[in-house]
């Protein structure tokens, strides 16, 4: 074995994860119906289900509009030709999952992981934004794998925002944005090393993320409805994913104790600024086992046009497992994973040493934004943000 | 080394002494393919020594 066999490329220690043969939430494979992407609840919005105001977008901000002009730019670029002859390199599975993974922390993801692509995690239609009312394309996707690629939406600036307001969608784009490119272009590399391979990112997804970051072992279902935790980044992530055929070794689930956690917490139901996250226990919805969330509530908070915020991300900031990765919380990291008793402390710690509040000191952006949609910035007025402004 | 005159100096010789500059092949991850022909085919360019399996 080389030295390149040995080494751990993997920025956290995944490796060290207590892996499952199955996701630690019950997922029932052959009664899951395909969905529709125009049924999401951002689609959904933007057809006007949820009532004119809602339709305009949440791009009011300065920098998320920067930021999801150049997912507008990527849009036509998730797939390509395909080189007309393999590249003479290995096809051992565990080698090329490893050179991909590989690729991906070099093109500077934050985690990665490879699944079989459940045909479930498929969309029936793919949602068509210049045709809102249109049922859309229908997807035939038949590629036998999934890369899934996870980008941090800043630690720092988690801090910093009370959770919904004006650096909110930034935090989310940045990460789509950086996602879809890592994206784009591994899928590109793939096509050139004579694979099929199809990028899905934030505007272009043919495949349903959160089972594929379950079965890729990415994270846990969590209380934040469809949210998908990771052990080390929390719910503080973004994802996109390239499908292909390249033969690769799927990762396995893992299980780091978050349906115990999440049992006892609740932390993001009592903080949800729309009240959209449950208290009670988890359902089964189209064959998946999770938590339920009123879409169309936390929707109108991410989707709609405020005065004092843009977009939501308050699950996120409040959620205990969105920490640093400095050795302390690692060491709490590894404790909450390993011990349910570790769980439970950490639960009532984290309110005690005053995790999830807005500490202004760490604010960098400016409150900003294109009220009337004619490109004129203007301060908000009923900016609740604006005292620590440097 | 960005305060003092004298690190600087050690550092210089000590960064051959070291090692560092010279290539760690356990740590390649890459293929060493190349387009030789401009038509999308990627082929090994024949020099390789330091492919990773």
């Amino acid at each position: 074995m080389s030295g390149y066999h040995k080494r751990d490329p993997e920025p956290f220690p995944a490796g060290k994860l207590k892996r499952v043969d199955r996701p630690t939430t019950i997922i029932e494979d052959d009664n899951i119906r395909r969905v529709s992407q125009r049924d999401s609840g951002f689609n959904k919005a933007a057809r006007g289900l949820y009532g004119p105001a809602f339709i305009t977008g949440p791009f009011g901000d300065p920098l998320s509009g920067a930021e999801s002009r150049m997912l507008q730019m990527m849009r036509r670029l998730p797939q390509g030709m395909v080189a007309a002859r393999k590249a003479p390199i290995p096809e051992d599975p565990r080698l090329l999952s490893r050179h991909i993974k590989e690729t991906v922390y070099f093109l500077r993801a934050d985690a990665v992981g490879i699944c079989k692509l459940p045909p479930y995690a498929v969309y029936s239609y793919h949602y068509d934004p210049d045709n809102p009312d249109s049922p859309g394309f229908p997807v035939e996707l038949t590629h036998k794998y999934a890369v899934a690629i996870l980008i941090d939406q800043d630690w720092r600036t988690a801090s910093a925002f009370t959770g919904s307001d004006w650096i909110s969608n930034s935090m989310s784009f940045l990460a789509y944005s950086n996602s879809g490119f890592i994206a784009v272009i591994l899928a590109d590399y793939i096509r050139r090393l004579g694979y099929p391979a199809r990028a899905h990112y934030s505007g272009n997804y043919q495949v349903v993320v959160p089972p594929i970051l379950l079965w890729a072992g990415l994270g846990e279902m969590s209380r934040i409805g469809d949210i998908v935790v990771n052990p080390f980044l929390g719910p503080r992530f973004k994802a996109a994913v390239v499908t292909t055929d390249m033969p690769l070794f799927p990762d396995k689930p893992i299980d780091f104790g978050l349906q115990d956690f999440c049992s006892k917490c609740k932390k993001c139901a009592r903080e949800c600024p729309s009240g959209a996250l449950s208290y009670g226990g988890k359902e089964m919805f189209n064959g998946y086992e999770k938590w339920p969330v009123n879409v169309e509530q936390c929707a109108k908070m991410r989707g709609g046009r405020r005065n004092n915020g843009a977009g939501c991300g308050t699950c996120i900031k409040v959620c205990p497992w969105n920490k640093p990765y400095t050795p302390f919380h690692r060491a709490v990291g590894w404790a909450m994973r390993n011990s349910s008793i570790a769980r439970s402390i950490a639960i009532r710690g984290d309110d005690l040493m005053g995790y999830g509040k807005t500490d202004y000191r760490k604010k960098w952006w400016f409150d900003l934004a294109d009220f009337k949609g004619d490109g004129v910035l203007q301060i908000p007025d009923k900016d609740n943000t604006n005292k620590s402004s440097r | 080394m960005r305060n003092s005159s004298i690190a600087r100096s050690i550092a210089i010789r000590g960064d051959d002494l070291m090692g560092y500059g010279k290539p760690d092949y356990s740590k390649k991850w890459w293929f060493d393919l190349a387009d030789l022909n401009g038509d999308g085919i990627y082929q090994m360019p024949g020099n390789d020594k330091t492919d990773i399996f």
